[in-house]
């Protein structure tokens, strides 16, 4: 199979619908955070002479950053073009755009796009010409670029939607292809966005340029530019992070490495997780630099998989093993909610319908599928599957992906399955 | 692929041009100044302006021989699998070597555009946009606006651009530190640092300012202004403690793109101002002040 039939066959891979609900909620709520925070209405206050400074002409164009920048792009694209046949807004009539867009933001989180899903175009429209002011200046890019750009996404989204208050949606677990398109594209605008940031990375800069990056002198000089007054904030990680100079190349490197291997996730989806550990540190550490992507940062919550969190799971244990039966009776008492199919091995014969998709190895560790789900996780996968449903163990959830972890509990598991039966055996068969 | 080599012809001639032309660029430089600052060049600046012209053309000259070899190898290129490889081989040299004897990003970007324009017709031939389905046309779409954004140097259309630049951070601490920004001046000549909190949504305040001080300093005036009325709309808000930005939801709002200082307004009613001023200080790294210098002022 080549590239493109891969790709085309990832485009459509099933997902639920749970996605487009929960993607929804994050993205309008970011945005409604951001509304409710900022206020537009000082753009009323500035004289239009004032708004040439655009960023095709504040950025040195031998940097060539943003060198296209310039006023009748930026105004195509954030609407201000308008204002070649209406007058400069007053500091009112942006106070009561701003208001608004809040207010339809509201609406929409709990009714959804409405007809035609104009709703989100209305959004789109509103909030990148309240946005424009910033956008011109070519600020806030790297901020709530993503955001809109799924703004925009929701509104091209020909499925129905979910977690609104209307009828006229579709079941979380409805797992379709359409659906999966949806998570496909919005894959690739996180994809797009940080490919194209590593790919600056091999051509403005070379390899060499890569061990040049003195973050740890960065932050001392953060610390003393605060220390003499300067306009940035404390920020505890500073002090872990001065005199550290050795993290510096392979803390480079593996942000642009990431950068540049991000393609990759769109074909290898387990990875999310492990991507979104790098990019939540890397957003982190910015916060050192006095930088802070709370926009993009907050987007990768779009991706948590949210029907997890209620969904009904089989869960198949080994009927022979008694350790087993003592672990699953010690995650029933934790299934506060419920959530738990279990079946005994033994008793597999009465379950076949609920047992499709298992291989029928045993000795590979407990068995965890999603009921209405496309999930099939064995071992320290059904494991991990299973805290998702168990609230007290929610604690640990995060730790279960953190890169490294789940390689390691996968030998760990690995082991302690092959040799379930020295912690106890409920057959005649067992070998101790 | 028969337009390849054509195109190929073309970008040898343009880049041998170049080069040619670096010869004589020096004598241009002066018009380049005015017509990236838009003033004539003072006699004082002439000297710094050759320091810039040199590197400037040898830049050129780097890139256009580099251009000339890449395209020179292009004309012989007969399939798209090895122009692929002919760009991923261009891309390593430039990445290992070029990249590194050069310092404007510009240069080896208008490169990256020549040697992967092709791949924008590529792209658009073997897709077509043509008998696809409705989800996968928005896909090719989103993927072929992307190429655009990679290749075109310094595309900006918001909620699109083409990536942040890469940059290396080299401190030198032998060298002064620099602290750049508004500052309120009270009546009894105590001062307070303008917070760019004030001014949220507009963050880059420093960017702005250096704007209008070396390309509009006649509009400097009406920029304090600007300031000025911002401060007095919000200073409500920050007689609080509290910056715009927290008005609805306090502690818990949105952060600001640069977290911000925390300064008391609470004894700077716009009342007891009489100067706002646009301030360079300039310090040691033992937090010693060595001298500071006031770029533009205007009374309240």
């Amino acid at each position: 199979m080549n590239i493109l039939e891969t790709f085309n066959k990832k485009l459509y891979e099933p997902a639920p619908a749970s996605f487009i609900g929960w993607s929804r909620i994050v993205i309008l709520l970011i945005l409604l955070w951001k509304f409710l925070s900022r206020d537009y209405s000082i753009f009323g206050l500035m004289p239009e002479e004032l708004a040439i400074a655009y960023a095709g002409n504040t950025f040195n164009p031998l940097s060539a950053y943003v060198a296209l920048g310039f006023k009748p792009i930026v105004d195509l694209f954030t609407f201000h073009w308008i204002h070649a046949f209406l007058p400069f807004p007053t500091v009112n009539i942006l106070y009561y755009l701003q208001l608004f867009l809040e207010a339809m933001l509201v609406v929409t989180l709990f009714f959804g796009g409405g007809y035609k899903k104009l709703n989100y175009l209305i959004i789109y429209i509103v909030g990148m010409y309240l946005l424009g002011f910033i956008f011109s200046m070519g600020a806030d890019i790297d901020e709530i670029f993503i955001p809109m750009q799924m703004v925009l996404l929701l509104f091209i989204f020909r499925g129905k939607e979910t977690y609104i208050l209307s009828s006229n949606q579709q079941s979380p677990l409805n797992y379709s292809r359409e659906n999966g398109w949806f998570f496909s594209m919005v894959l690739l605008i996180f994809i797009g966005y940080y490919f194209l940031c590593g790919f600056t990375k091999i051509i403005d800069i070379s390899l060499w340029d890569w061990g040049r990056c003195e973050v740890a002198n960065l932050v001392e000089l953060n610390k003393i530019k605060i220390a003499v007054g300067d306009d940035r904030a404390p920020f505890f990680m500073r002090d872990l992070i001065v005199g550290n100079s050795w993290m510096d190349i392979p803390g480079t490197a593996l942000i642009y490495l990431e950068h540049l291997m991000i393609p990759l996730l769109f074909f290898k989806r387990r990875y999310i997780a492990f991507a979104w550990f790098i990019y939540f540190s890397f957003h982190l550490t910015s916060l050192s630099l006095n930088l802070f992507f709370t926009g993009i940062f907050l987007s990768w919550l779009v991706f948590l998989p949210v029907h997890r969190f209620y969904a009904k799971i089989i869960i198949l244990w080994d009927g022979d093993c008694s350790f087993c039966k003592k672990s699953v009776d010690v995650a029933k008492k934790l299934d506060v909610f419920n959530r738990f199919i279990v079946i005994n091995s033994n008793e597999k014969g009465k379950y076949e319908e609920e047992l499709k998709g298992w291989d029928g190895d045993i000795d590979k560790g407990l068995w965890a599928k999603g009921v209405d789900s496309h999930e099939n996780l064995v071992g320290f996968d059904g494991f991990r599957r299973m805290v998702w449903v168990m609230p007290l163990l929610w604690i640990i959830l995060p730790i279960l992906y953190i890169p490294l972890i789940p390689t390691i509990g996968r030998k760990v598991y690995a082991w302690i399955a092959k040799n379930r039966y020295m912690f106890g055996c409920n057959s005649k068969g067992c070998r101790i | 692929m028969k337009w390849l080599r054509p195109y190929a012809t073309l970008m040898l001639v343009v880049s041998i041009i170049m080069l040619v032309t670096s010869f004589y660029m020096m004598e241009f430089m002066p018009i380049l100044y005015k017509l990236y600052s838009g003033i004539e060049i003072s006699p004082e600046k002439m000297d710094k302006l050759t320091l810039f012209g040199n590197i400037f053309i040898n830049e050129v000259r780097v890139i256009s021989i580099f251009s000339s070899i890449t395209f020179t190898v292009l004309l012989f290129v007969k399939n798209i699998k090895q122009y692929l490889l002919l760009v991923a081989i261009g891309l390593l040299v430039h990445f290992l070597f070029i990249a590194e004897i050069t310092e404007y990003a510009i240069f080896k970007r208008v490169y990256k555009l020549f040697l992967m324009l092709p791949l924008l017709w590529i792209f658009f031939d073997y897709f077509k946009f043509k008998k696809e389905n409705y989800e996968k046309r928005v896909t090719h779409g989103f993927l072929y606006l992307t190429l655009v954004f990679l290749i075109v140097p310094g595309l900006y259309a918001p909620p699109f651009f083409s990536g942040i630049q890469g940059w290396t951070i080299e401190i030198d601490k032998k060298e002064p530190i620099l602290i750049e920004g508004v500052f309120l001046v009270r009546q009894d000549g105590k001062e307070i640092r303008y917070t760019r909190g004030i001014t949220n949504p507009i963050n880059f305040l420093q960017r702005i300012d250096n704007f209008f001080i070396n390309k509009h300093p006649d509009k400097l005036e009406e920029l304090l202004t600007f300031y000025e009325n911002i401060y007095i709309k919000q200073y409500s808000t920050l007689k609080e403690g509290k910056i715009p930005s927290q008005v609805i939801m306090g502690n818990f709002s949105y952060p600001t793109h640069n977290p911000v200082g925390a300064f008391d307004y609470s004894s700077f009613p716009p009342s007891s101002i009489k100067s706002i001023k646009i301030i360079r200080k300039r310090y040691r790294w033992n937090r010693e002040l060595i001298d500071e210098e006031i770029l533009a002022s205007k009374e309240w």
